[in-house]
């Protein structure tokens, strides 16, 4: 794990997380940030929770919307 | 159009010999950026000021680049002493983590909500959330909503505003905009996703009423 990550949330791999803990930790999912016990464990959890995978497929869209609004903005300016 | 290392390895050659139409292409690429991220610490006519003192400074410091970080980064970096300095001599205190300031450990805070989120269990989620990532793609690129995803990212409390627009409006990595701003890794995503989740909220919103 690197230096600069956050508190892993468990080294148990037996251990549920809850949606709340999961949706916090998707943007670090996303910049492959995590532990790998935390991205097996949230993996786990997406694997089987459908709201969650709503909410990273959410936070992706929302991601490469805000590029492409980025996008557009340099291109009228240009 | 983003630079590739090899663009911007010869980008580099130009600029350091002087080149006039790549420094244009510079400007061309980052000056709106710039602009933006100015605007949201200091009135319109010092960010423009700033602005300009930034591009003198990469016009004259060019060929001390070394390309330890992107051209990109540099240049922000760049901005983000002059705003410092601007904010200074204007005496305001400027309420954001890029002027030096240290911030606390965000993720003490994440810890406190997560804890106060506990109850939730798997109910966490009070209704089902709408599938907006279904619409169709005429609808999710609309003009209008790309400029309310701006709006919102104007909205944001200054901290993440930052974050959200140098790692995603304008790309850089995520050691790029801590280092640029001088914020941990940690903080840095912490605000990241704050931000994100609230322009998603927007856009969210806009789409409900846009059906």
């Amino acid at each position: 794990m690197p230096a600069d990550s956050p508190q892993p949330i468990t080294d148990d791999l037996s251990v549920t997380v809850r949606c709340a803990e999961v949706v916090e930790l998707l943007t670090e999912l996303l910049d492959d940030a995590l532990s790998d016990t935390d991205r097996q464990l949230i993996e786990q959890h997406l694997a089987g929770c459908e709201h969650c995978r709503i909410e990273l497929r959410h936070l992706q869209l929302t991601v490469s919307l805000i590029a492409k609004a980025g996008r557009q903005e340099r291109q009228t300016r240009v | 159009m983003h630079h590739t290392q090899a663009d911007e390895g010869s980008l580099l050659v130009r600029l350091r010999a002087g080149d006039d139409e790549a420094f244009r292409d510079v400007v061309n690429q980052y000056d709106a950026g710039l602009r933006r991220f100015a605007r949201g610490y200091l009135s319109t006519g010092a960010a423009e000021e700033a602005v300009g003192d930034t591009w003198a400074k990469v016009s004259t410091s060019v060929h001390k680049f070394e390309g330890r970080s992107s051209l990109k980064t540099w240049i922000y970096r760049i901005l983000i002493n002059t705003l410092r300095t601007s904010a200074a001599r204007e005496g305001r205190v400027v309420p954001f983590s890029a002027l030096g300031h240290d911030t606390p450990d965000l993720s003490a805070d994440r810890t406190a909500e997560l804890l106060a989120d506990s109850g939730r269990g798997p109910g966490y989620f009070g209704t089902a959330a709408s599938q907006w990532d279904e619409l169709p793609a005429e609808v999710l690129e609309r003009e209008e909503l790309l400029e309310t995803i701006l709006a919102a990212v104007d909205q944001l409390p200054p901290a993440q505003r930052e974050v959200v627009q140098l790692r995603d409006l304008e790309g850089l990595s995520a050691a790029d905009a801590s280092s640029a701003l001088g914020i941990t890794a940690v903080n840095q995503r912490v605000l990241l996703h704050r931000g994100r989740v609230a322009v998603r909220r927007v856009i969210e919103e806009y789409l409900t009423h846009a059906r």
